[in-house]
């Protein structure tokens, strides 16, 4: 969900699709949709439709809210003031 | 002639089907796209969405038709079909299952209760019962009021229902608990405890998940009604189911002094009578304890976000 956020968050005014939206955070679209659903649910996340060429259907576009930006931005200050753990590089944690 | 006349009606008959069947799959080749395996999969799974969460399966439909590769468009028609099946419930249905379960559950009261004064006439000995009575059915009915207005006002319906149940079973299986064993064993009088941590767990948990110390309280007040009916519909029926048994000394002991014709009637009577008790202390315990619980605790939310 936050990669979703952050993705979304990156250029706030400008409307995605959703498939666009998933190759950008690699996320299948199983997953995808259901997060897409919360944060709308949670008022962090509007959309509207494109009508799409003749003979097409129309296509979902979604943009954060007001709401869902503020939420980010919370989202990165807790992690600035979040204290500091003891880091451990990766490849320490998995011995490659 | 007769030959003549089914000839001419069977061939009618032909080209009507044939003019029929044409037309159908001169509709179906106008939209190739659409109707290939994927779209087929993605419209049939769609359909099982909540119609608050139709959109939703419009929105993957819309993207579906814009993807020209067959392998990505399987990859996503799969992908959605796992998503129509994980989509949370939208809250409009949860609002609806839970205040018709909160509708019924009263009438379900009302009928036990009902059902006890036809097979037990004589509960009633006098004007008291009847004020009893009457005061329940308007508990009942306030209850009901008071969880629809809640849900309508955006009280978290699936988690005041899940927590209710919740604390039902936990009054219940500490109840059941405490009653038959803290006489052998009295360390068991503690799990008692238990029966307010339920309470400001249900509160907690309204907070975490509305963010709000005013959603927790909602979530904390639909939790306490819910507990509270939960409760007295298990305790009514398996008192009707037991005939109010099993006979304990002290309502042996009592019972002559009742004035009710039969140790029956008179046992029911009495479990009624504690059903009635426990559907209002337990609702307002859970309620006053969870609506705390989610105060402080927005509370300290606050306090750390501000920090």
């Amino acid at each position: 969900m936050v990669r979703v956020l952050q993705a979304l968050a990156a250029e706030p005014a400008r409307w995605r699709y959703g498939y666009d939206l998933g190759v950008e955070v690699q996320l299948k679209s199983g997953s995808l949709y259901p997060i897409l659903v919360r944060l709308a649910d949670r008022g962090w996340l509007e959309a509207t439709w494109e009508s799409g060429p003749a003979g097409k259907p129309p296509r979902h576009l979604y943009r954060l809210t007001a709401a869902g930006r503020e939420q980010v931005a919370a989202l990165a200050a807790v992690r600035v003031n979040a204290p500091p753990t003891s880091v451990v590089p990766r490849r320490q944690l998995t011995g490659t | 002639m007769i030959v003549l006349e089914v000839a001419l009606i069977l061939g009618s008959l032909a080209v009507g089907s044939s003019l029929v069947l044409r037309r159908r799959s001169a509709g179906r080749s106008s939209h190739p796209q659409s109707m290939d395996a994927p779209a087929t999969l993605l419209t049939w799974a769609v359909g099982f969405l909540a119609a608050d969460r139709e959109q939703w399966g419009q929105a993957m439909l819309g993207e579906l038709e814009h993807l020209e590769q067959r392998p990505t468009r399987w990859r996503f028609a799969l992908g959605c079909l796992a998503a129509t099946l994980l989509v949370p419930p939208g809250q409009g249905d949860a609002r609806r299952l839970v205040g018709a379960l909160v509708s019924a559950a009263s009438l379900a009261s009302a009928g036990l209760v009902s059902f006890a004064l036809l097979r037990y006439p004589g509960i009633v000995t006098g004007l008291g019962t009847w004020l009893a009575l009457t005061t329940f059915a308007a508990v009942l009915l306030g209850f009901t009021l008071f969880a629809l207005l809640l849900v309508r006002r955006g009280a978290a319906a699936g988690l005041g229902l899940a927590c209710g149940v919740a604390v039902a079973v936990v009054w219940i299986v500490v109840g059941v608990t405490v009653v038959n064993s803290a006489k052998a064993r009295p360390v068991f009088s503690l799990l008692l405890l238990a029966l307010p941590l339920a309470a400001l767990v249900a509160g907690g948990a309204g907070t975490w998940h509305g963010r709000t110390g005013a959603a927790g309280r909602k979530t904390a007040l639909l939790t306490g009604l819910v507990a509270g009916l939960v409760l007295f519909l298990v305790v009514a029926a398996s008192t009707l189911l037991t005939a109010g048994g099993p006979y304990d000394a002290g309502l042996v002991r009592d019972f002559p002094t009742s004035g009710l014709p039969d140790l029956a009637t008179y046992a029911v009577s009495d479990n009624l009578g504690t059903a009635m008790a426990l559907l209002l202390f337990a609702s307002t315990v859970t309620a006053v304890l969870g609506c705390a619980a989610a105060s402080v605790i927005a509370r300290l939310r606050r306090d750390r976000t501000a920090a």
